[in-house]
């Protein structure tokens, strides 16, 4: 087993590492920036290193100061958790060459993933399918059109030099196609300086499915069943679950088969995960492989009894795979959301401020991973999300239940969150039906976002008794003006003691 | 006391009061509820009445009073005390007790100039904190009480009057 691990990343999955490392006797590094130095993650490790300024560039993205803490620390790997530098085949590279164990997949696996014409190809040499689509840039009317049949309808078309949905046209008829290519290339040149074009596959209603690999350096590479992260707004992932409750045992079965190809295809090794999109007819094609742990990784570990982050570990250290895929199993149904700082109502911005006060919730079935305590700032330096919530249920009616229950008794006090807007999602009839597509949350965003609750009663006695008990003594002057409590102080609480909580 | 909260564009008013039987008596923009109120740990609230229960967790920040309960979360604005002052011209007299209580602490002396806001005396009773503060500008002119005190509701505990020009 590894040593000693210094784990280059903050937050909630800092912690998660933390944890797996604890668990197999791994001597934990945290590293932190001036922004974090109160952090959880920093308070949890066995040894903590400042690297730098808040700013991600200077410190959490600073490959020499996190080897620089690696090497004088006596470390012997280093974990990347999520973004960050997880999947910069570089710092991967450099991690190695200082004679350090990267736990991730080989440094090459990261960097023809990460190069999506390349993947692409990858994948289609590998059997696994990929988006239908016609790349000729010079192609005339009549070759598109022939294309355009052989994709079948509706297809898009897109501006080969572009992004942001400038030059996208979605035709549904041939009769529609030649105008269609004629305005996406007068609008491509326009806005890109680029009239080139293509052809793809229009996915109508489509699924964001996902499948978790496993793969040991001993040649093994298995898969733990899929997770459908289809509720996401702009691209964001709110909420995932497992099972999908679009796939059905031989969507599974391929879906799994074509992921483990994809993975054996790059040499991979290490955990990863292989995004498709899937059509509700259950036909299913490959975006794009995040080689690295995900952020939704809880609801796999829920579902299959799998601790994927010491399986990294393991991996990592060279173990082989402890079991084979005929012993994973999916059981029951897991959900997770995302409890962001932000303000649905402000165009979903981010709240900034303290968390005066964090009650996660408990119970059987619910688990809580979170980078923050009472106290902590929430800053703009780093990603708004506060904590991860995750159930776990018999089946997916259970789950949901379960997972609004543990939403009422999440207690968040001092800036904004997304907690009514994932009750509405979740209270939602086609989030019940398990309908909801990529294009749902967008879509029907104004009907998502609640109103402010009418002022309960309770809710200002509640007020006016904080006045009275624990109030911050106010200073001279004007009473606007009081001090805000030291969270650190010890004089901030009522009392001197908790009641029951550990 | 009396407290006003903006919340939604809103302003709300409520004024607590200790009932002899230990319950409280809420005042809401003129509506009365009668709850029990038991405190709990880290400005928490188990707050009771005749359709059953529920916990109200609480944390400020300058003006802002944050609240939770029964799963929703709201954010509301204190009105300061400069808009009190704008509000309302009742600058002098005398302060009395909300609730039969012990004085626990006094913060000031006969004499002493204080501003609006300032907590001049803190009561306790039934493990609750009650902190009696200045409605306005003004100027202590006597104080009626010492620390130990046991009072009465509705006691006078201190006069306060304007400052001198």
């Amino acid at each position: 087993m590894l040593r000693k691990c210094l784990i280059a990343n903050r937050g909630e999955i800092a912690v998660r590492v933390i944890r797996a490392c604890r668990e197999l006797g791994v001597r934990t590094v945290a590293v932190y920036s001036e922004a974090d130095a109160g952090a959880r993650h920093v308070q949890l490790a066995d040894e903590t290193y400042a690297i730098g300024p808040p700013a991600p560039q200077h410190s959490y993205l600073n490959h020499a100061a996190l080897i620089e803490v690696a090497r004088a620390a006596g470390c012997d790997s280093v974990h990347p958790g999520y973004g960050f530098l997880s999947e910069a085949p570089e710092f991967a590279q450099a991690v190695q060459a200082a004679g350090l164990i990267w736990v991730g997949p080989p440094a090459d696996a990261i960097r023809r993933m990460g190069v999506k014409t390349e993947a692409r190809a990858i994948m289609e040499a590998a059997g696994v399918p990929v988006v239908p689509g016609y790349q000729q840039p010079d192609a005339s009317d009549e070759e598109l059109l022939a294309a355009a049949a052989r994709i079948g309808y509706p297809v898009m078309v897109k501006a080969a030099g572009g992004g942001g949905g400038k030059g996208i046209r979605v035709v549904r008829e041939p009769a529609q196609l030649p105008d269609a290519v004629r305005s996406a290339r007068n609008e491509a040149q326009h806005a890109f300086g680029d009239a080139r074009i293509f052809l793809e596959k229009y996915i109508e209603q489509g699924r964001h499915i996902e499948i978790q690999v496993l793969a040991d350096a001993h040649g093994h590479t298995l898969h733990l069943f899929e997770r459908e992260c289809s509720t996401q707004r702009r691209h964001q992932k709110i909420i995932e679950e497992s099972p999908s409750p679009l796939v059905d045992a031989a969507m599974r079965a391929s879906m799994g088969a074509a992921a483990v190809a994809a993975a054996e295809a790059v040499g991979y090794v290490n955990a990863g995960t292989v995004e498709f999109i899937a059509t509700p007819q259950g036909e299913f094609y490959f975006l794009e492989m995040n080689t690295r742990l995900q952020v939704e990784h809880p609801v796999t570990e829920l579902v299959t009894g799998v601790d994927l982050v010491q399986m990294q570990l393991r991996i990592a250290a060279g173990e082989p795979l402890p079991f084979r895929q005929a012993a994973l199993a999916q059981r029951g149904h897991a959900i997770e959301c995302r409890l962001y700082a932000e303000d649905p109502r402000s165009q979903f911005l981010p709240a900034i401020g303290t968390v005066q006060r964090f009650i996660p919730p408990q119970g059987p079935g619910v688990r809580v991973d979170s980078g923050i305590q009472s106290g902590d700032t929430i800053t703009i330096h780093y990603d708004p999300m506060i904590a991860k919530l995750i159930v776990h249920g018999r089946d997916r009616a259970e789950a949901i239940a379960r997972m609004r229950q543990a939403l009422r008794e999440t207690v968040i006090l001092g800036t904004t969150t997304n907690i009514d807007f994932l009750q509405a999602l979740l209270a939602h009839p086609a989030f019940v039906a398990g309908e909801v597509d990529t294009r749902f949350v967008d879509a029907h965003l104004s009907e998502l976002l609640p109103e402010l609750p009418p002022l309960d009663d309770f809710a200002l006695i509640a007020a006016a008794l904080s006045e009275t008990q624990a109030a911050p003594v106010r200073g001279p002057g004007d009473g606007s003006a009081a001090p805000e409590r030291d969270p650190y102080s010890p004089w901030a609480r009522a009392d001197g003691f908790r009641i029951g909580e550990g | 006391m009396q407290y006003r909260y903006e919340y939604n564009d809103t302003m709300s008013s409520v004024r607590l009061e200790r009932l002899p039987d230990g319950r409280v008596k809420a005042i809401i923009d003129g509506r009365e509820r009668v709850v029990q109120v038991v405190p709990l740990a880290d400005g928490r609230f188990l707050i009771q009445d005749a359709h059953g229960q529920r916990i109200a967790s609480t944390a400020s920040a300058g003006d802002q009073r944050y609240v939770q309960v029964d799963g929703q979360h709201y954010e509301l604005r204190a009105e300061s005390a400069s808009q009190r002052r704008r509000g309302s011209a009742a600058a002098s007299g005398d302060l009395s007790a909300q609730m039969p209580g012990q004085v626990t602490e006094i913060h000031v002396g006969e004499g002493d100039v204080v501003s609006a806001g300032d907590t001049l005396i803190v009561l306790e009773a039934m493990k609750m904190e009650i902190r009696v503060t200045a409605p306005a500008d003004g100027r202590v002119q006597r104080l009626l009480v010492q620390p130990g005190d046991v009072v009465e509701r509705g006691q006078s505990l201190i006069e306060l009057g304007e400052t001198e020009a």
